[in-house]
């Protein structure tokens, strides 16, 4: 097709004029079409912007933003059918069609926009037009060219409803809440029976911790206990409540060893300067018992006895008084002993410039370094790291709280002495006047002694507190025992909640319950002193298990886990392999060596770990006292109750000679079947040997 | 219309009316003699005016002899006839070279003019004849002159040829080479008279009365009229429209129609374009227009594409028409791009 190109002037204005309608009524239909189609397109983008405003993903307060778009996108739509290009000869062709003409109308605009070259072309083109013209009054625009309805109206009705229909329909708001997130339920790898004795032994060593626990000590069982509540609620596996009971344990030996190396220099530094008291100060010391003996016992590292003794001293000084020559003597070594206290800084001081001196010295000696042999070289190092061994020595003395104890101690001594100085000088310048003076003073002196003996409790608090340090970490030391053996119990779980164990796991809390509803009725004391009879050694009437030497507490926990296991309901024959097994690796645990959890005699789980968490403290042996007593009162005696029998008459009774011969030969046929390690067998074979029936 | 334009307006005004009235003139005086056979009048006199020749074809009997007598009476020309047979020599067509004794005695060499020196020639039954003496004859006609030794003999102005020829596939004929038939404007196609026209016939051809040709115009203004068809404008996109159908015939061309790409083997030359703008602008004088339009294109398109198109052997066998052929491909071409 030509170019459009601007008409031929000669064109008579009435098809011209006629063009330009047509022009603008086709263009006005496609703009239509076009705004049709656009009005599809944001229809269809409003039902997006619909249902995202009702899903909040737009902020409502935008709620115009999508009508306008919708707006926007029809008005361009139309525009750009309005402004796409009309071919004005199409549309000339459309009319001649439409009315018959035989291309005269188009020919005509054709011939106006590109006239013939001669001028009998140009003649005939000219006639052409004028024939053309002769036929513009049959034309009607409006009929040639209906106004059509856009093609895509059903379309648009349909893009319309799909509109509304999201409008309507009820959408999920995507802000709403969330599903529960997934909750891991992990493998059960530990029985109740487990459990409840685990929770059970925790609660036991609470209560050992008395009213004022250690922190830490309570911290790290505050952390097993949530471990156990978690295993039960399966939210941790096996790995990771290993994992998480390792990290506790980590944790714990790093403070230990913070506390042990406090504990080291203190009690160090103190048996250092009462060594040098003793050994410069004898004849002045032999005067004063009290005073050496807590030196003495400070020389032993033996702090509780120290404190007790500064204490007695201080009692005696209150009660009867003290001779100005005894109050200076008294100053004399307690400053002296000060002094050494305070010396230990600057001992490390000496220290640290003796390395360096000697460092450099020997650096100035080898001369330039880069002609050291090999020897030279090592020497210089070792010197070296001397050097900075002492130095650290000293940085963490000055940081550590031996050494804040160690300067309050210092300093409480430092006031005792300058209070029996000024008595001593009070009672020598009161020779004349003395009965003024003493009249003077009648009333300030018991505030005096007071003073005085105040001071000193000070020092022996010092002292005690540095011990009860001690005992908390012995404390600490329980836990971390009940802390493995959790482990252990635990990585052996199989986890398999069968009919079986959970009766047995029911069993065991029953029991538990009603151990503890019932457990004044038991006399610890009683205890102890049967436990000493039978070990032939002294009973420590009142004293915690913690202190008993190890030998004894070994035999009495064996015994306590024995004599608990007639107190099982219903269950009462576990085979004896695993309990002996038990009671005596309980008594081992104190060694530090034996771990009892790893145990495979069968059955063992549920009273090891009873007999275990019990042997610690009295509690459990009230508790299985009341629960054999429960048994002797339903029904006969029972095999359990027979052991029990032994435990308190003797192990020389005829029937308990016939049970331990049962057990024993089962414990042997399970060692024998059983892949028993040697280290337990060893125990075990030991649990029997001491358990054996004596001749009457 | 600006009054400075009037004038020749009128004049070309005058023309086109003169020009339809005579044109309508020769229809009506063939009319006369021959029944019916309106559109192979109708296209005789368009190819006439547009100075090309016109093949026919159709079984004997259908009055074509009668038509070409006719219209020549019609037109005032002279008229022979040539036919046809297998031994018909060249010389038979364009004169030969003879002896003769003038005057004086003397012997010389005349040149005596073969039927084919006349305004205009029917060679009837064209393909009964050798392709020598086709060729002959389709040669003189192609360059309008006779040349015989050194001599050369121009053929008189107007001429032109209607060859017929015997669509029966009959022993002993030769038909005419596509190359051949590509010289010929339109190819028209006789077809038999209806019960009607029949009766007609009956009446005019069995009865004693028979109607009297007369000419109703000269020599010089069958020339005019001839020039004047020339000067009709076309629009372009008139132009494009026959370029367009002729497109559709090449099978190769991307718009062509299906029917093409199966049936076709070659499609036609641009002569088939020119056959169609000629004779279109003669049809659009003819009905009194002063443009050629859309109508006047295909109807031309019609004759002159018909035996443009080369079948190829699919085609053949199927006996598809190429009239079917290039029906569809007009149907297939809008109007308008
Ligand atoms: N359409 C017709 N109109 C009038 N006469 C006809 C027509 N068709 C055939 N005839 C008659 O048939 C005869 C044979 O016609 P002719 O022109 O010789 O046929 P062709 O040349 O096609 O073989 C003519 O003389 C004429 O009388
Ligand atoms: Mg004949």
């Amino acid at each position: 097709m030509a170019p459009t190109l601007s008409p031929d002037p000669n064109l008579a204005p009435a098809l011209l004029k006629l063009l330009d309608r047509l022009e603008r009524r086709v263009r006005s239909q496609r703009a239509v079409a076009s705004a049709a189609a656009g009005a599809c397109l944001a229809l269809m983008l409003s039902a997006v912007g619909v249902a995202a405003l009702r899903t909040q993903w737009i902020d409502p307060t935008l709620w115009w933003t999508v009508p306008l778009a919708a707006g926007l996108l029809i008005v361009a739509a139309a525009l750009w059918g309005w402004r796409r290009a009309v071919d004005r000869i199409a549309i000339a062709q459309h009319i001649d069609r439409h009315y018959d003409l035989h291309d005269r109308i188009s020919t005509a605009l054709s011939l106006a926009m590109s006239p013939p070259q001669d001028a009998a072309g140009q003649a005939f083109a000219r006639a052409q037009a004028a024939d053309a013209l002769t036929y513009l009054d049959r034309i009607d625009l409006r009929e040639a060219t209906p106004w059509q309805r856009p093609a895509d109206t059903t379309l648009l009705a349909a893009c319309a409803l799909v509109t509304i229909g999201v409008g309507i329909v009820p959408l999920p708001d995507h802000r709403g809440t969330l599903p529960p997130p997934f909750e891991v339920r992990y493998e059960a790898f530990v029985d109740d029976a487990t459990l409840a004795l685990e929770r059970d032994r925790i609660a036991a060593l609470r209560e050992a911790l008395g009213d004022d626990p250690d922190p830490q000590a309570e911290a790290m069982l505050d952390a097993m206990e949530e471990l156990l509540d978690r295993a039960e609620a399966r939210t941790i596996s096996q790995r990771e409540f290993l994992e998480e009971i390792e990290k506790i344990e980590t944790q714990l030996d790093a403070a230990d060893e913070v506390i042990a190396q406090e504990l080291e220099t203190l009690s160090r530094t103190l048996a250092d300067a009462a060594q040098e008291l003793a050994s410069e100060n004898a004849e002045a010391l032999a005067e004063e018992p009290a005073l050496k003996e807590a030196i003495d016992a400070l020389a032993n590292n033996d702090l509780a006895t120290a404190s007790e003794a500064l204490e007695t001293l201080a009692e005696s000084i209150q009660e009867e008084g003290i001779s100005p020559e005894r109050a200076e003597r008294l100053a004399e070594l307690l400053e002296t002993f000060s002094d050494k206290l305070n010396a230990e800084d600057e001992r490390l001081q000496d220290l640290v410039e003796k390395h360096r001196d000697a460092l450099e010295k020997l650096a100035e000696q080898f001369g330039d370094e880069g002609n050291l042999t090999e020897e030279q070289q090592a020497l210089l190092d070792e010197a070296e790291e001397m050097l900075s061994n002492a130095e650290n020595a000293r940085e963490e003395f000055d940081t550590s709280e031996a050494k804040n104890q160690l300067e309050r101690l210092s300093r409480d001594l430092d006031e005792v002495v300058n209070e029996y100085l000024a008595e001593a000088k009070g009672s020598e310048d009161g020779d004349e006047g003395i009965a003024g003076q003493a009249e003077e003073n009648r009333g300030d002196r018991p505030d005096y002694r007071n003073e005085v003996s105040r001071k000193m409790e000070d020092a022996s608090e010092q002292l005690s507190e540095a011990g009860e340090q001690q005992s908390s970490q012995q404390q600490r030391e329980e836990i971390r025992r009940q802390m493995q053996e959790m482990r252990e119990s635990m990585s052996r779980g199989t986890g398999e909640a069968s009919e079986e164990e959970q009766r047995r796991g029911d069993q065991v809390e029953d029991f538990m319950e009603r151990a503890r509803g019932e457990s004044e009725a038991r006399d610890d004391a009683q205890l102890d002193q049967e436990r000493a009879q039978q070990q032939g050694e002294p009973g420590e009437a009142g004293q915690d298990g913690e202190q008993k030497p190890g030998a004894e507490a070994e035999q009495a926990q064996g015994e306590e886990g024995e004599a608990q296991n007639p107190g099982q309901p219903g269950g009462g024959e576990p085979p004896p392999g695993g309990e002996g097994g038990q009671a005596n690796s309980e008594g081992e645990t104190n060694d530090g060596e034996y771990r009892p959890g790893e145990s495979d005699a069968p059955g063992g789980d549920g009273p090891d770990e009873q007999a275990q968490g019990s042997g610690e403290t009295e509690l459990d042996g009230e508790r299985v006292q009341e629960q054999a007593q429960g048994q002797e009162n339903s029904s006969g005696k029972s095999r359990a109750e027979i052991i029990r029998g032994a435990s308190e008459e003797g192990f020389a009774s005829a029937e308990y000679q016939e049970v331990y011969a049962d057990y024993e030969s089962v414990a042997e046929e399970v060692m024998e079947r059983e892949n028993v390690p040697d280290g337990y067998r060893f125990f075990i074979k030991r649990y029997f040997q001491l358990i054996r029936p004596q001749q009457p | 219309m600006s009054s400075e334009n009037t004038a020749p307006d009128a004049s070309v005004q005058a023309k086109v009316q003169a020009f339809q009235k005579d044109a309508g003139r020769i229809r009506e005086e063939v009319g006369k003699m021959i029944v019916g056979q309106r559109d192979i009048i109708n296209g005789v006199i368009q190819v006439m005016l547009a100075g090309g020749n016109v093949l026919l074809e159709g079984v004997p009997g259908l009055g074509k002899t009668m038509l070409v007598r006719t219209l020549s009476e019609a037109l005032g020309l002279n008229f022979s006839r040539i036919q046809f047979t297998p031994d018909l020599m060249p010389t038979d067509i364009v004169g030969a070279t003879i002896i003769v004794e003038g005057e004086d005695r003397q012997k010389h060499f005349k040149f005596e003019r073969g039927p084919i020196f006349s305004n205009i020639v029917l060679a009837d039954e064209v393909n009964r004849a050798t392709p020598k003496t086709q060729s002959a004859m389709l040669e003189a006609m192609q360059e309008r002159s006779v040349t015989v030794g050194k001599e050369t003999y121009k053929l008189d102005d107007p001429f032109f040829v209607l060859a017929t020829q015997n669509p029966l596939e009959m022993e002993g004929t030769y038909p005419l080479p596509e190359a051949q038939l590509d010289r010929f404007l339109f190819k028209l196609v006789v077809k038999f008279p209806d019960l009607d026209e029949l009766h007609s016939i009956m009446e005019r051809t069995t009865q004693v009365s028979q109607p009297e040709v007369n000419p109703v115009i000269d020599k010089a203004r069958l020339l005019e009229m001839k020039r004047f068809a020339r000067e009709v404008p076309v629009a372009r996109h008139v132009q494009d429209y026959a370029l367009r159908i002729l497109q559709g015939t090449h099978p190769e061309h991307p718009g062509a129609p299906e029917i093409t790409r199966k049936y076709v083997r070659f499609g036609s030359s641009p002569r088939g374009a020119q056959a169609i703008m000629t004779t279109a602008r003669v049809r659009a004088l003819t009905e009194g227009r002063f443009n050629v339009s859309s109508e006047d294109v295909r109807r031309s398109a019609q004759n002159a594409l018909r035996h443009r198109v080369i079948l190829n052997f699919e085609g053949e066998a199927e006996g598809v028409s190429t009239d079917t052929i290039v029906q569809k491909i007009i149907e297939a071409t809008p109007e308008s791009t």
